[in-house]
């Protein structure tokens, strides 16, 4: 009875090589390339994006079998999986490159940083409106 | 959790070679399929035909203003509890 069930369960290699795969694909996201873009060369100049990435992702699987046969001797057996992920990139800087030397310019996201000052603004007149009232 | 740097392949640029290297921080959480990995740009090493060297940081001005900006409210907000009762 327990090998008609093994026999039935789905192919756990397989599965396990999708897994393995996926796993190496999120580790490759960690390479240099991920973060540098391509230089674009413009006469005596040269630029190199460089960007920020955050990937990230989860996934499950599992299977199962029945213990019980069917009249024609067939046990149920089942598997499946699923998972999601995300890659999120933010620019960070740029790589000037030119004959004289090069240098690195820095790339702000105003909405960001506004975003930031808006919340530490709120969190400290929230704070001294809380103290005002209780006096 | 683990952090790693990494060296990419200098590219020829003029009359010199830019190697640029990367930070990563990659996190796993045991018993769950998946993880996370932060990835970004640490800098450029620019080589010179002459032979000079020049290692240049590359900084998240972005990040810097945020925390800098978050600090200022965290204190700020702070200041204003122990300037105005203590929650008294």
């Amino acid at each position: 009875m327990m090998a008609d069930k093994e026999a039935n369960l789905p192919d756990i290699d397989r599965t396990n090589a999708v897994v393995q795969e996926t796993l190496s694909k999120l580790i490759d996201a960690a390479d240099v390339t991920k973060v540098y873009g391509r230089p674009i060369k413009q006469g005596d100049v040269a630029v190199i994006p460089a960007s920020e990435n955050l990937t990230f992702m989860a996934f499950g699987v599992g299977a199962g079998g029945g213990t019980e046969s069917s009249e024609d001797g067939a046990v149920g057996a089942g598997g499946g999986g699923g998972g999601g992920g995300r890659t999120l990139s933010r620019p960070v800087a740029i790589v000037v490159v030119t004959s004289e030397g090069a240098y690195v310019e820095p790339v702000m996201d105003p909405t960001k940083v506004a975003l930031a000052a808006i919340t530490a603004a709120g969190f400290m007149f929230g704070m001294m409106l809380r103290m005002l009232r209780k006096r | 959790m683990d952090t790693r740097f990494h060296v990419g392949q200098s590219i020829k640029l003029g009359d010199g070679e830019v190697t640029p290297y990367s930070r990563a921080t990659i996190v796993q959480i045991p018993g769950i399929s998946g993880g996370l990995v932060w990835n970004r740009p640490a800098g450029v090493l620019v080589m010179r035909s002459d032979g000079s060297e020049a290692d240049l940081p590359i900084r998240d001005v972005t990040r810097i203003a945020q925390i800098a900006l978050l600090t200022i409210g965290a204190l700020g907000g702070l200041t204003a509890w122990l300037c105005l009762g203590r929650g008294d």
